[in-house]
C-alpha cells in the first residue's frame, strides 16, 4: 500500500521501479517506468526514422522489447542508457531493413585516410534554428543522427556511445568529427551562407 | 548555453500519441495472465513429473510423514500399556 503511494508520487529511482516490476509483477511499476521515457523515446524514434507512424509504431515495439528482457537489465549501466542503446539499434536495424544500400555513416571510419580532419565547432548544430536542424538531421545517414543525438541530447561519453554502436571510442571519434561535417555540408547545400544562429 | 537539438527533441516529445500508453498496458495485463497461467501449468506440471519418477518429497509433501512418524511401522510399546507389566 505505501510502496503504490510513493510511486505514484515518482519517488522510486529506476532501478527500483524494475526491481519492484520484477518482484511482485505490479504492472504500475512498469507503466511508471514507460511514463518517464516514452516521450523521449518516442521523440527519439522520430528523428531516427523521419516518420511519425513508424516513430509510434518503434515506441510500442522498444518498450515490449525492453518489457521482455527486463529481468537481464544489470545496473552496470543506467537504464536510460540500457534504453537508449536498445532504441538506437532497433532503429539502425529497421533503417537497415528498409534501405539496404543505405550508407548507415557518412564514411567507415575504418577506411579514413591521414587525411587531416577540420573539427565542426558544436555551436553549428547547438545555435542552429530548429527548424533548418530539423531539415539538417533529416538528410545526414542515420549513424550519424544517432551519433549526434547521442552526445549532445543524451549527454552520453564517447566511450557509452562505443558500447552502444559496438564500435571502438577512436572510431566514434572520428565518426563524430564526420556527422558535424556532413551536418555543416548539408547546412551549406540548403542554406547558402546564411548565418547559423538563430 | 543553447541547445537546439534538445529544443527539437522537446518539441517532438509532446506529439507522442497517448494512445500508446493503453496498447503497453493491455500488452502488460497480457503477460501477466500469461504469467499466472505459466506458474499454475509448470508448477502442476513439475509436480507430476517428480511423482511420475518416484520421488518421495513430492508424493508425500505436506502429508504425516512430514510429522516424522513412520505409520508403516507398530509402535513401540509405551510403560503404561505394555503386557509385560500386567
Amino acid at each position: 500500500m505505501t510502496a503504490a503511494l510513493v510511486n505514484k508520487s515518482g519517488k522510486f529511482s529506476d532501478a527500483e521501479l524494475i526491481a519492484l516490476f520484477l518482484q511482485g509483477r505490479d504492472t504500475s511499476y512498469f507503466t511508471q517506468l514507460y511514463r518517464r521515457y516514452a516521450g523521449k523515446v518516442f521523440a527519439k524514434c522520430y528523428s531516427m526514422l523521419s516518420d511519425e507512424g513508424m516513430a509510434r509504431d518503434a515506441t510500442q515495439d522498444i518498450f515490449i522489447k525492453i518489457l521482455g528482457s527486463l529481468s537481464r537489465f544489470t545496473e552496470k549501466s543506467s537504464f536510460s542508457t540500457w534504453l537508449y542503446a536498445v532504441m538506437y539499434n532497433y532503429c539502425i536495424d529497421i533503417i537497415r531493413r528498409r534501405k539496404k544500400n543505405l550508407l548507415i555513416f557518412t564514411e567507415d571510419p575504418g577506411r579514413i585516410s591521414d587525411e587531416i580532419e577540420t573539427e565542426v565547432p558544436d555551436s553549428l548544430i547547438l545555435d542552429m534554428e530548429t527548424r533548418r536542424l530539423e531539415q539538417v538531421m533529416d538528410k545526414i545517414p542515420p549513424g550519424d543522427r544517432a551519433i549526434l543525438n547521442m552526445k549532445y541530447i543524451d549527454d552520453l561519453s564517447v566511450r557509452e556511445i562505443a558500447e552502444v554502436l559496438h564500435k571502438t571510442e577512436s572510431a566514434i571519434k572520428m565518426q563524430l568529427m564526420r556527422a558535424k561535417a556532413k551536418a555543416q555540408e548539408v547546412y551549406h547545400e540548403l542554406y547558402g551562407d546564411d548565418p547559423v544562429g538563430q | 548555453m543553447s541547445n537546439s537539438l534538445k529544443k527539437l527533441e522537446e518539441e517532438r516529445e509532446k506529439m507522442l500519441p497517448p494512445e500508446l500508453e493503453d496498447r503497453i498496458t493491455s500488452h502488460l495485463g497480457s503477460i501477466n495472465h500469461w504469467g499466472d497461467m505459466a506458474e499454475l501449468f509448470v508448477s502442476g506440471a513439475v509436480n507430476t513429473m517428480a511423482m511420475m519418477f518416484g520421488s518421495n518429497r513430492a508424493r508425500t509433501a505436506g502429508s504425516q510423514d512430514d510429522a516424522g512418524v513412520n505409520w508403516r511401522e507398530k509402535p513401540e510399546p509405551t510403560h503404561n500399556t505394555s503386557s509385560d507389566d500386567i
